[in-house]
């Protein structure tokens, strides 16, 4: 049952299009991401949504309620939608407490003082920042401003809460950390949410559905998981994460089998067989698929190390494979020393087929 | 996006009631105010354009005024005059005023938050009234300068000159380039320095290489404003131009009216030159700060990087110590000996002490009312003009109107207009007015807020960029209505510029003149226009109490603003 539902949204700055018929239908309770690089849309859509922002064209429907109908000219103004927002600059009020940002919206509701005192108190709770209704944001730390923020969208109990890239501001530990509590939060009070950011990994966590963005075009949408596994195209697949991609040879490659060869000359097994793909195709395969493996079999290919950075909790390999750069991340430390030759495979499952 | 502007929309019950009782009333606000600009400058044109006296019918276009200015070579010479006098002040302010900054910003000079106080002073002090003082301190034979030269053997020095047109004027201007070189040092990332150094740059290659580029835009920005405000000043020449008989086109203009039959269109056609001039400056500073000028005003604020002057310190000390001793010491002490003696005779006894001049004020017919008139006209012209600055700025930057860009063309005239031009242009519009304002002190009050729009447009403006949107689109989405986003967020948080903003206002209205003189009819003087006309009586001690009456005035807002108000209006 569609809850909230876009479509075919599409918003012009002078010649730029900004978003490009977009639409998007969510479930009552699951959460969204608009992921995309800068410039993608994944604001505007955001925004149009919350009403701060007046499509061109297009549809926007909440729990029954049209908000926003391009054709009949119908549009509900941002603060009759129902809806809650966290900003990337946090937006809280420095001239108001933390009380008291919390407070405006049941204020404006027309709620009465002691119930106001009650929720502000249990939504503060709620995101940890109990017994801090009497301080100014300027003496609170990112974070903390950022749980006020979430706060304060939280209090009005509205329908669906929109993020606009709340996590972006805070530095990385903290970033990692909040992911994880604002996930949790989200599930524990079944809230509907759409989820803007830059940053897939925070996608993956927070999101139950997720759409890239390019161009103001979608370029793809599934589970965060799917999408990671069989990224359509070179966008999709770059945007999430670093990958190996060779450019496929059409003539001495057979798709309905799965034997590859790139135009550089490396043959390779795929199990994604599907012959009908036609156009520029890519062979791609993720870093971490790369294994270390002395034993000749399907895949298995001699290289020659360029060089090697310990990352850490991994090793970053810049392998020379028949003339093409490729990129091999092994688990700890596993330092090779450069113009050393060794032996990769990557299973056949772990080679996908792309679009350009 | 505010709600108002959102194109064809159908409301719900209760928004629909809201959209009925919101009148907006900024379109027409937008056309009052593009209208008093530019009423005056078309009735310029039109009296440029004929020789029919104001008030008479019109009897055809000619061009024959334009052929007198060219041909005469009176009138040549006060443009010649005019450009000689902005230049040369211009030069002197910038290097003085540069320099100023520098030693305040950057070195380790002794005493540096007192001496940016001091700089200051003469801003807020005006240069018609440091004219007057310093027409004192050198009086033929009896002013103190000119006795101290005397003494040490100098020949004396003549206040009526070109000479001290220029010097007055430099001091006084100079406070307008310490501003701008100031706050254009302090928002240099010192690092850009750091990184000069490191790639092997010595101290005076970094400071000419890298710092002097990167200041450069605020330096040609000051000197440009600069520039419009000298050749468009009126009071400082009129003071110490007219004995020599050395003509600008302001006190030509004023010559031209205050003649039997006066010359407005030959006023008119001057006036339009004087435009002509002063729109190409302010068109160009524009250009060199397009997008610059305002990251400045919400810059991180960096904290520079301090010189060690050595024993250099107390040089640049002495140097800024002489400035603000010439600027501001030396004037005030004068005009408050002179206040307070029956007449000045060069002898300094403080048996010689009387209120007499005081108390002559007081009992005088003119100046209680000239008192009035003015604190009222400052009041009035300053509150209407932040309100203005409000309405303008909100569909500057929160609307997507059509008529931004025409606005801010708009907003450029009065910016560059010199005021006795205005003046000028106003006294013709509002005699053909159908309203009576002309005669009036509504005629001032309008000229007034006409005259400085613009600059309290960018000052309410630098205040207004510095609220992000999102605080107002966050009152939004908890339900807050367009009403409530201001109640709530932008008017709270714009309250301490617009303070700010007004105060400054204040100060520049009780000081003016330019505009005044034109407009004024008896009954209605400011204290400005009192002063200069006491000149032409030759009434020094007079002048000289009332210039210490405007000073406390001035002072006590001053005073208010950074004590009360805790407003740095350095930064304003």
């Amino acid at each position: 049952m569609t809850y909230l539902s876009v479509q075919g949204l599409r918003k012009e700055f002078g010649a730029f299009k900004a978003i490009d018929d977009v639409s998007l239908s969510l479930g009552r309770g699951r959460v969204c991401a608009l992921v995309g690089p800068s410039g993608c849309g994944k604001t505007t859509t955001l925004r149009s949504i919350a009403g701060l922002e007046t499509p061109d064209t297009g549809r926007i429907e909440l729990d029954g309620r049209i908000l926003f109908d391009g054709q009949a000219g119908i549009v509900v103004p941002p603060e009759e939608r129902n809806l809650g927002m966290v900003f990337q600059s946090y937006a809280l009020w420095p001239h108001k407490t933390i009380g008291e940002n919390v407070a405006l919206g049941l204020r404006i509701k027309g709620m009465g003082r002691a119930d106001i005192r009650e929720r502000v108190g249990s939504v503060l709770t709620l995101v940890g920042m109990g017994g801090m209704e009497e301080r100014y944001p300027a003496s609170l730390s990112g974070g903390q401003q950022q749980r006020v923020a979430l706060a304060r969208a939280l209090a009005l109990r509205p329908k669906c809460i929109l993020f606009d890239e709340p996590l972006s501001n805070l530095d990385v530990l903290l970033r990692e950390r909040m992911r994880f509590e604002i996930r949790d939060l989200l599930v524990k009070l079944d809230i509907t949410a759409v989820y803007v950011t830059h940053d897939q990994t925070e996608a993956m966590v927070i999101a139950d559905h997720m759409i890239v963005l390019n161009a103001g075009r979608i370029e793809q949408e599934g589970a965060p998981a799917d999408i990671y596994a069989r990224p359509r195209n070179r966008f999709t697949a770059e945007f999430l994460g670093r990958t190996n991609l060779l450019a496929l040879d059409h003539a001495t490659s057979d798709l309905a089998t799965g034997s590859l060869r790139s135009r550089s000359g490396v043959a390779l097994q795929t199990s994604d067989r599907d012959p009908r793909r036609s156009g520029d195709l890519l062979i791609a395969f993720r870093p971490e698929s790369v294994r270390v493996d002395e034993a000749p079999g399907p895949n298995s290919f001699a290289t020659r190390v360029i060089s090697a950075q310990f990352l850490g909790s991994q090793t970053q390999l810049t392998l020379d494979l028949d003339g093409e750069q490729i990129i091999a991340l092994l688990p700890g430390k596993q330092l090779r020393a450069p113009e050393e030759s060794l032996r990769i495979s990557v299973a056949p499952q772990d080679v996908l087929v792309l679009e350009e | 996006m505010t709600v108002q502007e959102l194109p064809g929309r159908k409301l719900s019950g209760a928004g629909l009631l809201r959209s009925g009782m919101r009148i907006d009333l900024l379109p027409g606000i937008v056309a009052i105010v593009a209208a008093a600009i530019l009423a005056p400058i078309g009735f310029l044109v039109y009296g440029a354009l004929t020789t029919t006296a104001i008030g008479q019918p019109f009897a055809g276009l000619t061009l024959r005024n334009f052929a007198i200015v060219m041909s005469e070579p009176a009138y040549l010479t006060a443009l010649l005059n005019t450009l000689y006098v902005g230049f040369a002040s211009t030069i002197l302010a910038t290097l003085i005023g540069a320099l100023l900054a520098w030693i305040i910003v950057r070195t380790d000079t002794p005493g540096r938050a007192s001496l940016r106080v001091g700089v200051m002073i003469p801003f807020f002090l005006s240069p018609f009234i440091g004219a007057l003082a310093w027409t004192l301190l050198l009086q033929r034979d009896l002013g103190p300068l000119n006795l101290l030269f005397g003494a040490i053997g100098l020949p004396q020095v003549d206040p009526y000159s070109v000479k001290m047109i220029v010097f007055v004027m430099a001091i006084y201007y100079a406070p307008y380039v310490f501003i701008f070189v100031s706050s254009a040092l302090l928002n240099i990332d010192p690092a850009l320095e750091e990184a000069g150094h490191m790639s092997g740059l010595n101290r005076r290659q970094v400071l000419l290489r890298v710092t002097m580029p990167l200041i450069a835009p605020a330096i040609l920005s000051g000197m440009l404003l600069t520039f419009v405000a000298t050749a468009g000043q009126f009071g400082v020449p009129a003071l110490l131009g007219t004995k020599p008989r050395f003509f600008v086109l302001t006190t030509y203009m004023y010559q031209l009216l205050n003649r039997f039959p006066s010359q407005y269109n030959l006023a008119a056609t001057l006036g339009l030159v004087m435009l002509a001039i002063a729109c190409f400056g302010v068109w160009l500073q524009s250009r060199l700060t397009r997008g610059r000028s305002y990251v400045t005003v919400g810059g991180k604020g960096f904290r520079p990087r301090i010189l060690q002057l050595g024993s250099l310190r107390w040089l640049a000390f002495s140097y800024v110590g002489a400035f603000i001793l010439l600027g501001s010491v030396l004037p005030m002490a004068m005009l408050l000996w002179v206040s307070l003696v029956p007449y000045y005779d060069a002898t300094f006894s403080l048996s010689r002490l009387s209120l007499e001049h005081y108390r002559e004020l007081m009992s005088g017919r003119l100046i209680l009312p000239s008192l009035r008139n003015t604190i009222f006209l400052a009041v009035a012209a300053s509150t209407i003009a932040v309100l203005l600055a409000v309405a303008l700025n909100w569909m500057l930057l929160r609307t997507k109107s059509v008529w931004r860009k025409p606005l801010e063309f708009v907003l450029i005239i009065p910016a560059a207009i010199p005021h006795v031009v205005l003046g000028v242009g106003m006294l013709w519009t509002y005699i053909y007015a159908p309203v009576p304002i002309y005669g009036t002190i509504w005629i001032l009050l309008i000229g007034y807020v006409t005259g400085f729009i613009t600059q309290a447009v960018r000052n309410v403006q630098s205040s207004f960029l510095q609220i992000d949107r999102s605080l107002e689109e966050a009152v939004t989405m908890v339900g807050g209505s367009r009403l409530r986003v201001i109640r709530e967020v932008t008017a709270p948080l714009l309250r301490p510029g617009l303070v700010g903003a007004w105060i400054l206002l204040f100060i520049i209205y009780v000081r003016e003149l330019s505009t005044s003189i034109f407009l004024y009819s008896p009954g209605n003087e400011v204290m400005s226009v009192l002063m200069f006309n006491m000149w032409g009586e030759g009434n020094w001690g007079g002048i000289s109490a009332l210039a210490m009456v405007q000073m406390v005035l001035v002072g006590a807002v001053v005073y208010l603003a950074s004590a009360v108000f805790k407003v740095d209006l350095g930064k304003a």
